[in-house]
């Protein structure tokens, strides 16, 4: 983990390939004063060639002066020797402290959750519940048709749409979650969640087992479970989707961070299109840039637009989401193929499409952003520039789970460190502030942030002709 | 070797010690330092940094000695 303390907010980078964990602090200051050390010797050089001078107007106290000034160079360059060694010494340490740390408590919070799952499970109604409550459910729910339309009902009353702007929380529980140690527990609860429900016993442990054999672990295999479950009555249960062209316009494709977090689609109200597609000619080369909004419907029934909760689950799950077709189909109604180049950029929902799509490895991915994405679970392909942002205060990417991307550079900062909670709900997740800390990468002088800055935005650099063709997604049926 | 050259030489030497100073880090909270570093590395750092002084002075002096010795007043 490197804190970059020269810009305002902090941003604290990790991943990039590297394997040292140490501030950026620390380095800088081993790195300037193992030069100090090296420079000095230059200086020692010099006073001795001056010293043997034999110019008869050198004095013996020019001599004397000279002679202490060696002392004190060569005394200079052993603490600076001694002092840069330390500091190696302590980034060393303190990087196996701290993968140490998190291994423990990651094995911790895993071995909790199977312990409460398992003991749940010995209770006797628990048991029951885990004995029979999934084929009791399912079979309830199919041969009872009137329960399955009460209950889809029961939520289909709830809301048409459930726009993000329609969610209220109670201040008391936005400043709770809008916390870094909050979103710290969600990210182990999520992450330890196959665990609780494997020690549960019953069918949930031999679901879960049967998805580990197909690869599925984690929480990815919670949502699954969650996403088969609520299905079968028509909550959550993903169906078919397809795309509209909504509009075509010039555009100059985003330069900078800020442009980048400016040019996600604005939804919330059904019919605006969730997807921007950048098309663009670098050196006669024709690239896109594949830029994906977030959720904009949060009821659990589906509705009319595809970025729903439903293709979050989905999508969580490693299941054929509908936002992640939704986007495929627009890509392949652009004449994007496999060896079309292309980056992928997704806030919050769209975050999940775009990690989804570029970990595929069915496009010809040449860098990916995430933004506000719980993303922590999909590895983002190495080799080209990708980067997760993320505040530590907004529980939406934690629930991702524990970060699994170590070539990706990880990007964080704790939106509300010393300022008030604002009311509205997830303020921490809200697309205004990540333009706060995308303003901030922008003037950080980190050389990891500068590395991906130039390498990502070398895609459109030099970029002419450019449109943006806008696609709004929608569920058939 | 000419006088004058090396008098040049000890003038470019105070200057690379004002730049080796001006590379010092600047002195950290202790609490948050003293831990990780395994010692008490502001101490360290401004021991450093007073050497550095010291050396600077000792060369400029060196220097006002040979201007002396150049040009005698």
């Amino acid at each position: 983990m490197r804190r970059c303390a020269l810009s305002d907010p902090v941003l604290t980078l990790s991943g990039g390939g590297t394997t040292t964990i140490a501030t950026d602090v620390m380095l800088g200051d081993a790195y300037s004063i193992g030069l100090i050390g090296d420079l000095v010797v230059g200086v020692s050089t010099v006073i001795d060639l001056a010293a043997s001078s034999s110019d008869e107007r050198v004095t013996v106290t020019w001599n004397e002066q000279l002679f202490e000034a060696s002392l004190l160079a060569t005394d200079s360059k052993g603490r600076a020797d001694f002092i840069s060694a330390r500091l190696t010494e302590a980034i060393a340490a303190y990087s196996a402290a701290n993968a140490s740390a998190t291994g423990f408590i990651e094995v911790g919070s895993d071995a909790l959750a199977w312990a409460m799952g398992s003991w749940l499970g010995t209770l006797p109604l628990f048991n029951q519940l885990a004995t029979y409550a999934v084929p009791g459910y399912g079979l309830m729910l199919s041969l009872m048709p009137d329960v399955r339309e009460q209950i889809r009902a029961h939520f289909a009353s709830k809301a048409g749409e459930l726009a993000p702007d329609d969610i209220a929380l109670p201040q008391w529980f936005n400043e709770l979650i809008t916390n870094p140690l909050a979103t710290y527990a969600v990210r182990m609860a999520v992450s330890s969640a196959d665990n609780g429900l494997s020690g549960f016993g019953g069918d949930p442990a031999a679901l879960l087992a049967s998805l580990k054999e197909q690869g599925i672990t984690g929480q990815a295999a919670v949502a699954a479970i969650l996403s088969m479950w609520t299905s079968v009555a028509g909550v959550l249960k993903e169906g078919p989707v397809k795309v509209t062209q909504t509009a075509v316009e010039p555009v100059v494709p985003p330069r900078n961070n800020v442009e980048l977090m400016e040019a996600f689609p604005v939804v919330g109200e059904p019919g605006q299109p969730q997807i921007r597609i950048d098309t663009m000619v670098v050196n006669g080369e024709t690239r896109y840039q594949v830029i994906v909004g977030g959720t904009v419907d949060f009821n659990p029934i589906p509705g009319q637009d595809a970025f729903d909760t439903t293709s979050n689950v989905a999508a969580v799950a490693g299941l054929p989401a509908g936002s992640v077709r939704a986007v495929e189909l627009a890509m392949a109604d652009m004449g994007i193929d496999a060896d079309s180049p292309v980056t992928f950029v997704g806030y919050s929902a769209g975050g999940i499409v775009a990690a989804t799509l570029a970990a595929s490895g069915d496009y010809n991915t040449r860098g990916v952003v995430t933004v506000g994405a719980p993303v922590g679970h999909i590895i983002l392909p190495s080799g080209v520039p990708a980067a997760i942002i993320e505040h530590t205060d907004d529980p939406v990417p934690a629930l991702g789970g524990l970060q699994e991307n170590s070539e990706a550079l990880i990007v964080q900062n704790q939106a509300f460190l010393n300022k008030p909670i604002p009311t509205e709900a997830l303020p921490a997740h809200r697309i205004e502030t990540y333009i706060e800390t995308a303003s901030a990468m922008d003037n950080e002088i980190a050389l990891e942030l500068r590395d991906f800055n130039d390498a990502f935005y070398a895609f459109s650099d030099g970029a002419n002709a450019a449109t943006s063709t806008y696609y709004y997604a929608e569920r058939e049926g | 070797m000419e006088f004058e050259y090396q008098k040049a030489l000890i003038d470019g030497a105070v200057q690379n010690v004002d730049l080796l100073v001006s590379l010092l880090p600047s002195i950290p909270d202790a609490t948050a330092w003293d831990g990780l570093a395994k010692g008490n590395y502001a101490t360290e750092l401004l021991l450093l940094s007073n050497c550095l002084t010291l050396l600077r002075e000792s060369l400029a002096a060196a220097a006002t000695l040979m201007d002396a010795a150049v040009c005698p007043v």
